[in-house]
């Protein structure tokens, strides 16, 4: 595809009129192709007149734009003892080629400095150095050199042909076939060598400081090669920033780490990262942190919290899971620190082995949380001050208890130190140290052998008395009322005023991630816990689950705090959760088993169509027959009634049947004033104010005043959160509806729909009221609906209604059809089927409530085989 | 050594993403995938393989087919673009302007070097772009571009000369 050859004697060009024709003519030839543009550089370096950087500029664009395009118009034929047979690929500095050695008779592969720098002393001092480094290293995963020259202007060396292609194309296909590049196990199994390339690298004192999917090569066999050490700088220079002198960013900054995007000194760990985040890529096919402009992705290094494994790959092995996590993390110090350490874990990872460090510990993320928090870290100090208190209260008690106890106690505590602190490293040294005194559980993520045997020890030596004391000094709070209380030696009431301030801290916060780590800060003090967790699901959080299996960790205080939860049951944050924790964990406590299955249970039954996403667990539709069959098998046999969850999901019910009946009789105002009057103070009296149960104050405003416009209110007259008012609206729906009712109630739920138009869920309940109301934009509704939820079955069935509506009885019978199809309980299903073709009946004409019929008793008829559609369905 | 459509899409493979990518040009872009458009030549090159004559010319084939699908593309796309508000503002990618000899450019990765020479072309007048586009991208000869042009072979290599000038100055080359 070169431009043709210039003919001679074609018209004379034309004549120069001005500087800018000169500098013309000389390109001319270049352009035309009769003089190479190589001689035409080496002339103008010498030159530096203006006319020579104007003409060194055209050429570069030239450059640019050949490499664009990986042009090959500028290939030499051959260089030193290489035979040059094609292009292999082109990188930052320059060109590979495929070469051929003839008198070795072997291919080898070619990196060429590009032209343009080859008159660089910077880019040439670079280049060599990149030759350097890789031929200090023998590895069986680094791509060997095998000689190095330069020849006709060009600095090249030579390095083994890998026959293969590079990760990043590697990774390219895949997402092109949609698919995952490697198989989880597969790629901790390949990267394990190429993990231990870079700790040998490191070992020579040597970054790498590029590492990503283009510079490891896969060979046709699958073992991966690391190669281009175009970046590599000797360890003890690694201060140097990696920005290059225009400040502009060397290296791919996908691959960067926090510290790389910086320009801050890098770390063996550095490379760690960017290898991490290429394992990431490589398992997951996306990237861990991803930004879309080059400062969004900035950003999103040094700001970022990467997502993890599961969330793109679903089951991923946990153990891999976490050896991402303690790659990526933030803080270099925090990682791996040796490639070969990783390397071992990477390996046991694909031999279905253990590995050694399964995740950061909690009290690490949390402690890196709390720098950046002032209200945590303040709470931190806190206990640290603590424990300065501590150990003076073990001074006072040398005075009066005597010599010698005491001085056990400071053996212990000594001890004690030693075996926490080691353990968790010094940060949270002191305030486990101090829990440990305080006998109060820690629950380390894992719970360490030497940890638990030292909680032991304080629990079993420290006398009650002392712990009682230490207990109470723990509560040092900068709140003035419980440092009162605690010089008045209510500790224990000190103690609750504590939970109350961070309670009160979570109520006051937006941040969801604050307000579960202050949760689970909570957790680590080990009191107070469950108005902690119930505040936090009050927020109705989408990390609940979080709060939720923290409390599954042995020896928290679970049932209380699995009451309060129920508190709030309506969340279905709550439902995915707890459906999560009865789906993974070992349920090896009977009493813990049956709450949740109370939970479940309770779920199930007040939240039909609970919208929790089962689907993270691979569960199907339809939920509601999941968690029953969780229910049931935890609980043995379903309860009776609704009481051992406690008040307030029995709260939820009343609600529901008071809702319901007023709703009934909206026509009777004294009934309706009596209901509503039951309904306010049953609010009042058990609904915290931040739960999403205050949606129920709506219904009662809907009650009152059932024509009034606008938003749903709460007590002080402000609009309730989007979400709320939603909620209210489905709660709405799901109690009797009314023609009546909803014709007025309609318009009202239009106006909070078109103020909050992205509200995931709307469309599912804007759907619904249409239907029952029978408007006109019902069956564009539903169809909007049915696009969004991707084949959910009760989307099917609401269309199938809408179908009906339209008189299109063939279609509805096809939807009816698909739906049993794709649900698992089909009778329930079916029975919905006949449910819903019955009702529609009396509004249809009279034709097609005909064929509504018809297609009720196909239906039903299908009940009686066990709903086995395979066999033959209606025709 | 017969030459198979495979082989020949993945020599040319670069050259017709670049020609896709700044035919295109940035509204297109913004509603579609380069990469897509690639693939899609790529299934067509396999099925019209035997209508190319010489083995030679394959690659100039391929850049005829690449630029063909494009056209169509905008052609059928005019309509839909001219309702679609987006058209207003296709996306502006933030990367740096690169910087002399040591900035971003030397080292950005090829998509961003496309990126960067598709925005540099968008500022160059018509003619410039179009001579940058049909010589170096596409890969015509001068006299074929001359005749497109209406300007004798001399007078598109000083118009490319001049191209140059204007790409190395928005490239601050």
């Amino acid at each position: 595809m070169k431009p043709t050859p210039p003919t001679p004697n074609e018209q004379p060009a034309p004549r120069p009129a001005d500087p800018d024709d000169a500098a013309d003519l000389r390109l001319l030839d270049v352009l035309r192709g009769s003089s190479s543009g190589a001689d035409l550089r080496r002339e103008l370096q010498a030159e530096r007149t203006e006319q020579a950087s104007d003409l060194l500029g055209r050429l570069n664009a030239l450059d640019f734009v050949h490499q664009v395009v990986g042009d090959t118009a500028d290939i030499p034929q051959r260089l030193g003892d290489y035979e040059i047979k094609g292009l292999l690929g082109r990188g930052g500095m320059g060109t590979v080629y495929l070469g051929w050695q003839a008198e070795l008779e072997r291919e080898v592969a070619l990196k060429v400095l590009s032209p343009h720098y080859t008159a660089d002393p910077t880019m040439r001092k670079r280049f060599r150095a990149e030759a350097r480094a890789t031929a200090a290293l023998h590895h069986r995963h680094i791509v060997p050199i095998y000689d190095y020259g330069e020849s006709q202007g060009r600095l090249y060396f030579a390095m083994e042909r890998v026959d293969g292609m590079s990760l990043d194309k590697h990774i390219g296909a895949a997402r092109r076939q949609r698919r995952r590049p490697l198989e989880p196990l597969e790629a901790a199994r390949r990267f394990a060598g190429v993990a231990d390339a870079l700790g040998l690298a490191h070992r020579r004192r040597l970054l790498h400081r590029d590492v990503k999917p283009g510079n490891i090569l896969v060979g046709n066999d699958g073992t991966m090669a690391l190669t281009d050490f175009g970046l590599a700088k000797a360890l003890d220079h690694a201060s140097m920033h990696l920005t290059s002198k225009g400040g502009g960013f060397l290296g791919t900054l996908h691959y960067a780490s926090p510290e790389q995007a910086l320009g801050v000194e890098l770390t063996p760990a550095s490379d760690l990262y960017s290898l991490g985040v290429t394992i990431f890529e490589a398992v997951a096919g996306e990237l861990p942190l991803h930004g879309k402009t080059t400062e969004a992705q900035l950003q999103a290094i040094l700001h970022g919290t990467p997502r993890r494994l599961r969330e793109c790959v679903p089951k991923p092995p946990r153990d891999l899971e976490a050896v991402l996590d303690k790659l990526l993390s933030r803080e270099p110090r925090d990682r791996y620190q040796d490639g070969e350490e990783l390397a071992r874990d990477l390996q046991r990872i694909a031999d279905g082995e253990p590995v050694h460090i399964r995740r950061q510990p909690l009290h690490v993320r949390l402690w890196r949380r709390a720098r950046k928090n002032p209200v945590l870290a303040g709470a931190i100090a806190a206990a640290i001050v603590l424990l300065l208190v501590t150990v003076s209260l073990v001074t006072v008690l040398r005075r009066e208890k005597g010599q010698s106890l005491v001085s056990r106690h400071q053996n212990n505590l000594v001890a004690i130190a030693k075996d926490v602190g080691s353990e968790l490293g010094s940060p949270w040294g002191p305030p486990a140290l101090m829990f440990a005194l305080c006998g109060v559980e820690l629950p380390v993520v894992p719970p360490s052998e030497a940890v638990l045997a030292a909680l032991d020890r304080a629990e079993r030596e420290l006398a009650d008395e002392q712990v009682g004391a230490m207990r109470s000094a723990y509560v040092v709070d900068p709140q003035p009322t419980a440092s009162a209380l605690l010089r008045e030696g209510r500790g224990y009431e000190a103690l609750q005023l504590y939970d109350r301030a961070i309670a009160d801290a979570l109520a006051a916060r937006t941040d969801r991630d604050l307000a579960v780590d202050l949760l689970l800060y909570g957790l680590y003090l080990g009191r107070g816990t469950a108005n902690l967790t119930a505040t936090v699901a009050r927020l109705n959080d989408a990390r609940t689950d979080l709060a939720l299996a923290s409390f599954l960790r042995p020896g928290a205080i679970f049932p209380r705090v699995m009451t309060d939860v129920l508190d709030v049951a309506q969340s279905s944050d709550v439902a995915t959760a707890a459906a999560r924790l009865a789906h993974d964990l070992e349920l090896a406590s009977p009493e813990r088993a049956r709450v949740v299955g109370l939970l479940l249970w309770n779920l199930a039954r007040l939240r039909p169509a609970a919208k929790c996403n089962l689907m993270d667990f691979g569960l199907p539709f339809p939920k509601r027959r999941l968690l029953h069959e969780l229910a049931e098998r935890l609980l043995g046999e379903p309860p009776t009634d609704l009481a051992p969850c406690g008040a307030p999901t029995g709260l939820a019910g009343d609600l529901a049947v008071m809702a319901g009946e007023a709703l009934q009789r909206l026509a009777e105002p004294a009934v309706l004033r009596d209901l509503a009057e039951a309904l306010r103070r049953r609010i009042d009296r058990s609904v915290h104010p931040e739960s999403p149960l205050q949606g129920w104050r709506s219904v009662l405003q809907l009650l009152e005043t059932p024509t009034q416009r606008g938003p749903l209110l709460d007590r002080e007259g402000k609009p309730l959160p989007p979400r709320v008012q939603l909620a209210t609206w489905e709660d709405l729906l799901r109690l009797s509806p009314r023609r009546q009712t909803l014709a007025v109630w309609l318009p009202r739920f239009e106006e909070l729909r078109r103020q909050y138009p992205s509200l995931s869920g709307m469309l599912r309940t804007a759907a619904q009221l249409h239907q029952l109301a029978g408007t006109e934009s019902a069956a564009a509704l539903t169809q909007a609906w049915f696009v969004e939820a991707e084949g959910d079955p009760e989307a099917q069935l609401w269309r199938m209604r809408a179908s009906l509506r339209r008189g299109a009885i063939e279609e509805a019978r096809d939807d009816a059809m698909i739906a049993v199809q794709e649900s698992v309980d089909r009778r329930e299903t079916i029975d919905q089927i006949v449910h819903a073709c019955q009702e529609l009946g009396p509004e249809l004409e009279p034709g097609i409530a005909e064929g509504a019929q018809v297609l009720a008793q196909l239906f039903r008829s299908l009940l009686g085989t066990g709903g086995g559609l395979e066999v033959g369905g209606p025709r | 050594m017969t030459l198979t459509p495979e082989v020949a899409f993945e020599q040319h493979r670069e050259r017709l993403l670049s020609v896709i990518y700044l035919r295109m040009g940035p509204n297109l872009r913004v509603r579609m995938d380069p990469e897509d458009v690639l693939q899609e030549v790529a299934i067509e090159a396999v099925h019209s393989w035997q209508t190319l004559s010489d083995p030679q010319n394959a690659g100039a084939w391929l850049v005829t087919l690449a630029r063909r699908k494009v056209a169509r593309i905008l052609r059928d796309q005019l309509g839909v673009a001219a309702r679609d508000p987006r058209r207003e503002h296709a996306i502006k990618t933030d990367l740096p302007m690169p910087d002399r000899r040591s900035g971003p450019v030397t080292h950005a990765d090829r998509k961003d070097r496309l990126e960067l020479l598709a925005q540099a072309l968008e500022r160059l007048s018509d003619d410039h772009r179009e001579v940058v586009l049909l010589m170096k991208i596409e890969g015509l000869s001068a006299k074929e571009i001359g005749e497109r042009m209406g300007r004798s072979e001399n007078a598109i290599h000083l118009l490319l000369s001049r191209a140059l000038k204007r790409l190395a100055e928005e490239l601050k080359l």
